[in-house]
């Protein structure tokens, strides 16, 4: 028996790098996909992985979680396509730029929308289906960036320490219902194999100067409170992180909910 | 009003450097303290203050590995003061070695001295602070017990353990009008003190090729410029706060000194 | 399998979770040797033919016995690469200040002074090999506040996340991973007596977990892809306590 048999999982923000390869362990495990995300672009990078598996295993729809009735419809769509919903996977998220004093208020806006609220609207969209299975499993994918001492954009590090704080409050609303709700926060992700899609209306994140701990182009301190502890290894291997989600969605973790697991090198040890 | 305005206060490690530096603080907002600690050198470094308040500040020589010395101690405060308001116990024994490395020897005293020594001394006040229905435990723990340090297996594991002691402690004594807190601060600038070798030693290797911690990060570890250290002065600030009446609702906490090394998320 | 060619040591202080976990391990392709102090553990894995080994242990905190139990369970299969610690104690009931100190002094080092002995002499084997994984798992009062807990019970699972913290700095340069899986009440495995109704969950008709989710949880801490995982404690609790 696989890790995921038969189960259906929805990933919003599916054509994410991280979607991208959590889609293949997923499908090797059992599952069953639909990816959304908002332009077909996105799509383009698991075609060849979609075609393997075909229509019975993964389909695709539009759709932008700043959106209420888009996420519905997305929800309804994997219930016409495959019959149930065990997984939500929220990936979608929108870095923004800037710091205190110079962010603009529309990256501020939509980093939230999108990062913390989207997720909402995501698992408001789903709720119902897992309710009525008494079962479920919802994981928000949050960071580092919004849990530990990173230098990020504002707008990223509110909306993924927000993300984390739905996390808990959606897992105590849901927890009477048998739907499992946990944020995952991975450190700096090796995604180097996928060429990088702009976000929408993102004005681009700059490095802070002298760049992220442990990453190409770094100039800081080398011993560095906050760094990756492993040998060799400054970031994360989107393989590592796929099998990450697939434990938090599986049975496998039904004891687990609210809680955030980290996934980060060492780099912050929640005490 | 004066922070600690006739408060009475018992200081277990009292002769540390940061209890030393504290002590000064604690005599300007009004308290009387009695110094507890295992051997006569550490009461030298504090002989100028305790010359000039000698009716506010008292020695005791006793060990918190005992629980009779313990005892005794509270015992002579209640006697001398009159009462017992405040507990800081900055007792610590840091250790060596890592997890395959270490001696049990130095395991078990790092383990009785720093975590159970806590419990100890709050054992032996409890008496005191429940007749007044009031009181302020306060553990000074370290940031080695909280985040990815690499300090000695005994340092991190006996620091953690009393933090855990602090919440655990802090929900036995809530119900009495006394608050357990902790304080994990990083490296402390202690240059103006000579350093007193710990009594069963052996000094801790900072781990060869480590990627975090040791002397040298702790250097480089601040976000606030130019401050890689706490001075003394700061943390006795804080500890003010922690054992005034200021700090009235927080109990079990773990306060987090550490120029921004480590946010706990 | 996920753990295929892999072997793993066990150390059990003999509730539900050692047992699982050697069960899970097995299960996954691994070559098991379990140090439980309930010997009665051993008999149904000895039943079927597989690469098991038992060994009885009567005290996690006696040098001598563990360092002699460490070698033969290293020697067993040839090397090791995860190392499983299941082990506390049952603490005393009674008022905080009333418990006797050679009680509380038991109950604190059993814990963690257990859990250190074993590490220390199977994990030189895991830096011979510049690999591995470790998972300590504890419970749920070392990370909250948990009322009826006993004190020493606390403060030892408190600083059993504080080992994982400092193995997991420490021993990254050799690729060694470390994590802990802090658990809520599990089926089976001995609790604090006094925190009993203060430790379940809030998910539906699973307040409580079993053995299997704390095994299921290892499983994800020690495969291949956990590689990047170090130094975390997993709350393993059903929503009683989220952070």
């Amino acid at each position: 028996m696989k890790r995921l048999e038969n189960k259906v999982a929805v990933f919003v923000g599916g054509g994410s790098a991280v979607g991208s390869v959590a889609l293949r362990a997923f499908l090797e495990e059992g599952a069953k996909v639909v990816l959304v995300d908002i332009d077909e672009k996105y799509f383009e990078r698991t075609e060849e992985i979609r075609r393997e598996y075909g229509e019975e295993r993964v389909r695709t729809i539009l759709g932008a979680c700043t959106d209420q009735r888009e996420m519905d419809r997305a929800m309804a769509f994997a219930i016409q396509a495959f019959g149930r919903l065990d997984i939500l996977l929220n990936i979608a998220g929108f870095h923004g730029s800037g710091h205190i004093h110079n962010i603009e208020p529309r990256q501020w806006n939509l980093a939230l929308d999108v990062t913390c609220s989207g997720a909402y609207r995501a698992s408001k969209a789903a709720f119902p289906y897992m309710k009525a299975q008494g079962s479920g499993h919802i994981v928000n994918f949050a960071s580092l960036g919004g849990r530990g001492n990173r230098s990020v954009a504002i707008s990223y590090a509110a909306s993924k320490a927000a993300c984390i704080g739905l996390t808990r409050a959606m897992a105590m609303e849901m927890a009477p219902y048998g739907v499992h709700v946990v944020s995952f926060a991975p450190g700096t992700l090796d995604t180097k194999e996928f060429a990088r899609i702009p976000e929408k209306g993102s004005t681009g994140f700059k490095l802070p100067p002298g760049g992220i701990p442990g990453m190409p182009g770094y100039t800081g301190p080398l011993l560095y409170v906050g760094q990756s502890v492993i040998k060799d290894r400054p970031v994360a291997d989107l393989t590592e992180i796929a099998y990450a989600l697939v434990y938090l969605s599986s049975d496998e973790s039904d004891y687990l909910t609210g809680d955030c697991v980290d996934m980060n090198g060492g780099i912050l040890m929640q005490p | 009003m004066k922070k600690l305005e006739n408060r009475v206060a018992v200081f277990i490690g009292g002769g540390s450097a940061v209890a030393s530096v504290a002590l000064k603080y604690f005599i300007a907002e009004g308290a009387s303290v009695l110094q507890v600690d295992v051997a006569e050198p550490y009461f030298e470094r504090t002989r100028d203050i305790r010359e000039e308040f000698p009716n506010r500040i008292h020695t005791f020589l006793g060990a918190c590995t005992s629980q009779e010395d313990m005892d005794q101690a509270m015992a002579a405060c209640e006697e001398q003061f009159g009462r017992i308001d405040i507990v800081c116990n900055f007792a610590g024994f840091h250790g060596a070695g890592d997890v395959t490395s270490v001696l049990k020897s130095q395991w078990d005293l790092a383990m009785d001295v720093t975590c159970l020594g806590i419990y100890r001394s709050t054992k032996a006040a409890f008496p005191y602070l429940k007749k007044n229905h009031y009181g302020r435990i306060m553990n000074f723990a370290s940031i080695g017990g909280r985040a990815n340090r690499g300090v000695s297996i005994t340092y991190a594991a006996s620091k953690a353990a009393a933090i855990g002691l602090t919440r655990s402690l802090a929900l036995e004594l809530a119900p009495y009008g006394i608050t357990v807190n902790s304080m994990a601060p990083a490296s402390l600038d202690t240059s103006a003190f000579e350093r007193i070798p710990e009594h069963g030693s052996i000094p801790h290797e900072p781990p060869k090729g480590a990627l975090t911690g040791g002397p040298g990060a702790t250097r480089g570890g601040s976000f606030i410029p130019d401050r890689p250290l706490a001075t003394l002065d700061e943390i006795a600030h804080a500890l003010i706060f922690l054992c005034s009446e200021d700090s009235a609702f927080l109990t079990g906490d773990c306060l987090d000194i550490n120029g921004g090394q480590f946010m706990q998320p | 399998m996920r753990l295929e060619h892999k072997v793993a040591a066990v150390a059990s202080s003999g509730g539900s979770i050692g047992k699982a976990c050697a069960q899970a391990l097995l299960k996954e392709g691994a070559k098991v040797i379990l140090l439980s102090k309930n010997p009665s553990d051993f008999s149904e894995f000895q039943e079927k033919e597989q690469p098991f080994l038992g060994l009885p242990v009567k005290d996690f905190t006696d040098e001598e016995e563990i360092k002699e139990k460490a070698a033969e369970a290293v020697e067993a299969f040839g090397s090791l690469d995860v190392i499983v610690n299941s082990i506390t104690a049952v603490p005393e009931e009674g008022v905080w200040n009333e418990i006797p100190e050679e009680s509380w002094r038991e109950t604190f080092t059993q814990i963690l002074t257990g859990n250190l002995i074993p590490l220390k002499y199977l994990v030189p084997s895991l830096v011979e090999k510049e690999s591995g994984r470790i998972v300590i798992v504890s419970a749920l009062p070392g990370r909250t506040g948990v009322p009826g807990s006993q004190f020493a019970y606390t403060a030892a699972h408190a600083g059993l996340g504080g080992m994982v913290r400092n193995i997991a700095t420490v021993f990254g340069k050799h690729s060694i991973t470390c994590n802990g899986i802090a658990a809520g009440q599990i089926e089976g495995q001995a609790i604090d007596p006094g925190a009993e109704g203060s430790l379940a969950g809030i998910l539906k008709e699973k307040t409580i977990g079993t053995a299997q989710d704390v095994a299921n949880a290892v499983l994800y801490l020690t495969d291949e892809h956990a590689a990047w995982n170090t130094g975390e404690t997993l709350d393993l609790n059903g929503g009683r306590y989220m952070v």
